[in-house]
């Protein structure tokens, strides 16, 4: 990859949603609703260039050789540290990241479309595509990243960005909440990362993926700091990705436009977190410890937010439950080794994913803006496509054989079992059951029994701007596992993502991994297990719907701590908001009485007397002046103490002091 | 000498804590004087004649009287006394004070002060002045130093027409004496 | 004695600034209403100053005059032009203000004359230089927060901060006295040599506490920041602005410059000094601007946060990472200074109660979109200019080879996530609540305007800035 002006191709992958973002923000008044050809022009040209990558890398083009390492690699010295090294900024397009770009662009492409109808007649039509430019265009830049402060730039620009998502109907009171608490907890998340980029910058004096791994294996990092670091990058990935324990902000972050959810969840900001494991594989699989938290980790969260998606009334919820715990299969794969099998599924999720949030969608579109399943039912009738696509893409979610999700969850499982995880492999196992349990639920609640509101009594099949990106995607469900059939099948068919998104061998090597045979009896058992959660979804839902009440009644608690999510929320508020606030809180009155005193807490209410001015203005000056004293008595003691603990101790010593001083006044 | 220089410490100190303690700002004020000519003395032990004699022509003389001037000119007799003086913070303030004080005579003692003796400052005028714009040799800097304490002594008088020419405002009392 | 041509090239944006200042003076004479020119002259002339040092900067230009005690070299120039610049949009932005007050000359006066201390700051090697130039830019900055007749709060804390201001100078000229005692130089070599590794007297040493307890109240580390926010509530905006970022720069730059160049011998006293001020500022900064309803305040407390920021790099000027060290102070000073000026300003052009934020981005979205980038900066994300300080600060920080240092920075970490909330608070408001009447636009907003989308465009694009900054950061000659 040396002509300049393939080079330039590549960038522009990534550029043109930011050009189109800026041209829908500059121009947007005047562009109106002509603003979706400009982003959706964009989009497209990026999925051409995208395949031309792809194509590349596949060694189709002339002048590239297939095989490992034909990978698209070029960057530009970007600053100069002085001594301490320099960063660069360029663009490391292996298999995987070709995968992923096409991934990113298509299902982009598709939202795009379905907005065009979706989004009409809304006055903020042209910043609705800018958002969604700059958007797909973040992602895109984080999958070519070659080094990670180049990635965690757009990590952080796909976090920012979102938060124009979640405060897009800025109309609605409770997006307030959802949008703060996604901010902060991301936050925590990047501050993680962020620490482990350091730390793998310190040891090895390099940012660049490969070039920390290669450091790794020559032993430039001790075992217990790659561990550390790892375990940074990872909890930053749980942020982004909504694993436990960062998984919070995910369920409440729904208040944005249903299509850019579906964008969210299957293309940009929830994937970048496993994006980022499967992009950091070769440095995580030289810590055992980290690639075994990572599995935990992804077990316990499919499993712990599918008990979650099981009591929701809200069909949007439902799907973003779905998300983590499909993630949560994921995380586990690649901890598990399984890293085919792993970014298979991120890959056929997107697909599954994106057309189940375009039909919760099309489902509110039809019902006038609700996503509340109390409001629907009996639409089998009257919304037929949106209904067949649902069954393919709840059959898909559920990994019903031959549906796509179904090969490459298949594999994950199987690879617990075979890395002898048993506790893990059984929580995935049951997690099939769950999860087929609760999109059915959700499917049969919609469309099943008798409308439950005069909206859905009259709802019609929605416009066919809609319904063409829709046919597309659940087409692509059925099909796009069909790319990975394994060779032990027994189908005179090549895997060809198997073939062509491999780990690479340096983390072969190090992980001895042996290929997977496919077992028969390991696929029946799971579509079993699928088959039955549908089983007992329509027994609860249209058969015996008194069953589900009854259950309801019996077990109260239950169905409050699965609805409210396990109490997360309130555990983390309980301990860290409410105890930042009282302090933020207890600082403040201290402030204002103690220092500020005058200004902005008592405002107009007290009359300004001199003589109260006086003694205020009195008290404080010699406030601070004995401050100044008592703060050059401090720095003398540090000086002469120079031993870390007693410093420490100091510190304490002067809070209290202060806080003293200021309950005195 | 060692008596000179108990009778010129006493001066000073018990000067300064007349300042601090009068409840009338004009006592104080004339209380800083007596505090200036006790430094005024320390210059001439330290032979530095010309600094005593400048120490007592500027500060004795000239800066006292503006002071007092100032008083004078802008406040009603009736503010010129303070209510309190020692407020609350009497405790926690001479605590900090005693430590900061024990602290300055602990390393003044821990000092190794040799042979350390008084020095020779300039005897004359003009040779104090010729420091001063920095002609003398090692003293260059004082040239760029004069050029900016004339600059600085502009932007304190444009300052100091700034913050008094308020209205009202009861902060004004208490500034004109800073 | 005979001063060479090159010494009058050296101190060109010196002798601008003071032309200048008379200028301004005199013409505010001469022309009593015409805020409009007298700020249209500031402007030019901080322009000039710029330009001149940018100028210096680009022809490599290095010397030591007046006997070593000035020096104009690559560290003393950036940080010319972080004054300057700083100062040329505090200038355009307190137009309208000035107009409104009738004393635009006098506010103007003291902006220019501030900006010369700062100016003659940077590049002092003599502490006595030191001393008055930092008095020069302290000086008309006790006036211009006592400014605004118009509000109670400036009066007040224009008095607090003279109070305290006139007890922190006399501690540093204690400490100034009692080094220049025991090494027998006020020149930093001369200091040096006194302060030689571990041979340092016990009154050096007090010196050094009392010379470092003086510069902690003129950057507002925590236990001497008490009068940030009085002083910065009670300024007009632009002079809060400008007195948050200007001198606070300069004065960073002369500290590290006296640390490194003048006491290098007893470091390991003074970074751990600085690692204990900056953890107790950073803590105390953010918990304190957590709850604040007035947005001034909460952006006062946010710069002593700031402050705690810039002082980890301090504790990281040891081991091997010395020279990352101090390019963190100087990169952190230029993105500190975009950002923060650009968040004050927005406050002139909206409000300083946190409820005038409110659904802003309805009434006026340009606005809201630059505080949104201002925020996020202050914040820490990248691409934004904040990001790229904190980024040198941790780089030095974990280069230092120190526990305390390695613990200080775990704190600038937990810090910054700990800032999220109020920064963020406006943004909510921004986005999310209602929007009260009478934040439409006023006349005469032109020039303010102007400076606040600068400064967003410059926040923005400060990952391109960065790279001449960190060519001229990593050859800046300290160090």
């Amino acid at each position: 990859m040396n002509t300049v002006s393939s080079q330039l191709i590549i960038a522009a992958i990534v550029g043109l949603p930011f050009m189109a973002f800026l041209i829908c923000v500059l121009f947007g008044r005047r562009l109106k609703e002509n603003a979706q050809y400009v982003g959706t022009f964009c989009v497209l040209i990026s999925l051409v260039f995208s395949c031309f990558a792809l194509a590349y890398v596949a060694g189709l083009l002339p002048g590239n050789v297939p095989g490992e390492g034909s990978s698209i690699q070029f960057s530009v010295h970007w600053i100069d540290l002085g001594p301490g090294g320099s960063f660069s900024m360029g663009v490391d397009i292996d298999h995987w990241a070709a995968v992923m770009l096409i991934i990113v662009c298509f299902v982009s492409l598709m939202v795009q479309i379905f907005s065009g109808g979706y989004m009409e007649g809304h006055p903020r039509f042209a910043w609705y595509y800018a958002v969604v430019s700059i958007f797909t265009g973040s992602m895109l830049g984080l999958v070519v990243s070659p080094n990670f402060i180049q990635a965690y730039f757009f990590w952080e620009l796909v976090g920012g960005t979102s938060y124009l998502i979640h405060g897009f109907y800025f109309e609605k009171p409770a997006a307030t909440y959802a949008a703060e608490k996604a901010f902060i907890v991301n936050r925590v998340a990047d501050a993680a990362l962020f620490i482990g980029i350091i730390i793998f910058w310190r040891e090895t004096g390099t940012t660049s993926f490969s070039g920390i791994a290669s450091a790794a294996h020559a032993g430039f990092i001790g075992s217990t700091t790659l561990t550390a670091a790892s375990l940074f990058v990872f909890l930053g990935a749980t942020g982004k990705s909504a694993q436990f324990p960062l998984h919070v902000w995910l369920s409440n972050a729904m208040q944005g436009p249903t299509p850019l959810s579906a964008l969210i969840h299957a293309a940009a900001m929830i994937v970048s977190g496993v994006y980022l494991v499967s992009r950091t594989y070769n440095i995580f699989v030289q810590s055992p410890t980290a690639m075994e938290v990572v599995a935990i980790v992804g077990a316990f969260t499919a499993f712990m937010s599918a008990t979650m998606a099981i009591a929701q009334k809200d069909i949007k919820q439902i799907i973003a439950y779905s998300t983590i715990s499909q993630f949560g299969y994921v995380m586990l794969g690649l901890g598990e080794g399984a890293f085919t099998a792993g970014v298979f599924h991120i890959y056929n999720h997107a697909l599954f994913k994106s057309l189940l949030f375009l039909l919760a969608a099309s489902l509110g579109y039809a019902v006038g803006g609700s996503s509340d399943m109390g409001v629907m039912g009996g639409l089998k009738k009257r919304m037929p496509v949106t209904y067949w696509a649902f069954v393919i893409a709840g059959l898909s979610l559920a990994g019903i054989f031959p549906f796509s999700g179904f090969w490459s969850k298949d594999a994950i499982i199987a690879a617990a079992y075979d890395e002898g995880h048993y506790v893990l492999f059984a929580l995935a196992l049951f997690t099939v059951f769950l999860t087929a349990l609760y999109i059915f639920r959700g499917i049969f609640i919609c469309f099943w029994g008798e409308p439950r509101s005069e909206e859905a009594r009259k709802a019609v099949e929605v416009p066919s701007i809609m319904t063409v990106p829709m046919i597309i995607l659940a087409f692509l469900s059925i099909v796009s596992g069909w790319v990975g059939i394994p060779k032990g099948f027994g189908l005179p068919i090549k895997d060809v993502f198997g073939d062509f998104v491999q780990p690479s061998s340096f983390a072969q090597k190090t992980l001895h991994a042996t290929p997977q045979n496919f077992s028969f009896v390991m696929a029946g058992i799971s579509v079993l297990f699928g088959v039955i959660g549908i089983w007992l979804a329509y027994t609860v839902v249209v058969a015996r719907p008194q069953w589900a009440t009854a259950v309801g009644r019996t077990f109260p608690r239950v169905h409050a701590f699965l609805l409210n999510g396990w109490y997360f929320d309130l555990v983390y508020d309980r301990l860290f908001v409410r105890p930042a606030k009282a302090l933020g809180g207890a600082v403040r009155d201290f402030d204002l009485r103690g220092f500020g005193g005058l200004v902005s807490g008592i405002g107009g209410a007290v009359s300004w007397s001199g003589e109260r001015l006086r003694a205020l203005q009195t008290g404080g000056v010699q406030n601070y002046a004995f401050a100044v004293l008592l703060g050059a008595l401090i720095i003398a003691i540090i000086a002469s103490a120079q031993y870390s603990f007693l410093v420490v101790a100091l510190v304490v010593a002067f809070s209290v002091v202060a806080a003293a001083v200021g309950a005195r006044l | 000498m060692i008596f000179v220089f108990i009778v010129l410490s006493a001066i000073t100190l018990i000067s300064s804590f007349g300042v601090v303690i009068s409840r009338n700002v004009v006592h104080s004020a004339l209380f800083m004087s007596g505090a200036f000519l006790g430094v005024a003395g320390f210059f001439a032990m330290l032979h530095s004649p010309a600094l005593a004699a400048l120490q007592v022509l500027i500060y004795v003389g000239a800066v006292t009287v503006v002071i007092l001037f100032g008083i004078m000119f802008t406040q009603r007799p009736q503010v010129r006394r303070f209510r309190t003086i020692l407020n609350r913070q009497v405790g926690a303030g001479f605590t900090v004070a005693l430590f900061v004080g024990a602290l300055l005579i602990y390393v003044f003692l821990q000092q190794d002060w040799g042979s350390t003796s008084a020095g020779h400052g300039p005897r004359t005028v003009a040779s104090l002045g010729r420091i001063l714009v920095g002609v003398s040799s090692g003293t260059d800097i004082f040239a760029l130093l004069f050029e900016v304490a004339s600059i600085l002594l502009l932007v304190a008088v444009v300052a100091a027409i700034v913050i008094s020419r308020r209205k009202t405002g009861e902060g004004v009392e208490r500034r004109a004496e800073e | 004695m005979p001063y060479s041509a090159e010494t009058f090239v050296g101190l060109i944006p010196e002798i601008i600034a003071a032309i200048f200042l008379l200028l301004v003076l005199m013409v505010g004479v001469f022309a009593e209403r015409a805020a409009g020119l007298v700020s249209g002259i500031t402007a030019l002339g901080t322009v000039l100053i710029f330009a001149s040092s940018a100028w210096l900067l680009a022809s490599g230009f290095h010397g030591s005059f007046f006997g070593g005690g000035y020096v104009v070299d690559g560290f003393a120039l950036y940080f010319k032009l972080v004054v300057a610049g700083s100062a040329f949009f505090a200038s355009l932005a307190a137009t309208r203000w000035a107009q409104g007050t009738g004393d635009a000359t006098e506010y103007l006066t003291l902006i220019l004359s501030v900006v010369l201390g700062a100016l003659l700051l940077v590049s002092m090697r003599d502490l006595f230089g030191v001393f008055l130039a930092l008095e020069l830019a302290t000086i008309p900055s006790y006036a211009m927060v006592a400014f605004d007749r118009s509000r109670r709060e400036s009066a007040e804390g224009g008095m607090k901060y003279i109070i305290t201001g006139a007890v922190a100078s006399s501690v540093l000229l204690y400490g100034i006295v009692l080094i220049y005692g025991a090494s027998s130089s006020a020149n930093l070599s001369g200091v040096a040599k006194a302060f030689s590794s571990g041979h340092a007297s016990p009154v050096a040493l007090l010196g050094l506490i009392l010379l470092l307890s003086g510069f902690a109240f003129k950057v507002s580390a925590a236990p001497f920041h008490f009068w940030t926010p009085d002083a910065y509530q009670g300024a007009p905006t632009s002079a809060a602005a400008f007195l948050s970022v200007a001198p606070k720069a300069a004065t960073f730059a002369i500290l590290l410059r006296i640390l490194v160049e003048g006491m290098p011998g007893e470091a390991r006293v003074w970074t751990a000094i600085a690692a204990v001020l900056a953890i107790v500022t950073m803590f105390t900064g953010n918990l304190f601007a957590l709850r604040q309803s007035n947005v001034r305040r909460m952006l006062a407390y946010s710069s002593v946060a700031h402050s705690g920021y810039v002082l980890t790099a301090f504790a990281a000027l040891q081991g091997g990472a010395k020279a990352e060290a101090v390019q963190a102070v100087m990169i952190y000073s230029a993105a500190y200074a975009a950002m923060n000026l650009g968040a004050f300003l927005v406050i002139d052009l909206v409000g300083e109660d946190t409820k005038s934020f409110n659904g802003l981005i309805r009434t006026r979205p340009m606005v809201a979109a630059s505080m949104f980038l201002f925020m996020a900066a202050l914040v820490g994300i990248p691409p934004l200019s904040g990001f790229w300080g904190k980024l040198w600060i941790i780089i030095a920080g974990t280069g230092s080879g120190s526990i305390l240092t390695y613990v200080t920075v775990g704190v600038l970490v937990v810090n910054t996530v700990l800032s999220v909330p109020y920064y963020f608070g406006i943004v909510r408001n921004m986005i999310f609540e209602e929007p009260v009447a009478g934040t439409g636009e006023t006349k005469g907003e032109g020039p303010l305007k102007f400076s606040v989308y600068a400064l967003a465009i410059i926040t923005v694009l400060f990952f391109i800035i960065i790279i001449p900054l960190a060519a001229v950061a990593g050859s800046s000659g300290l160090l």
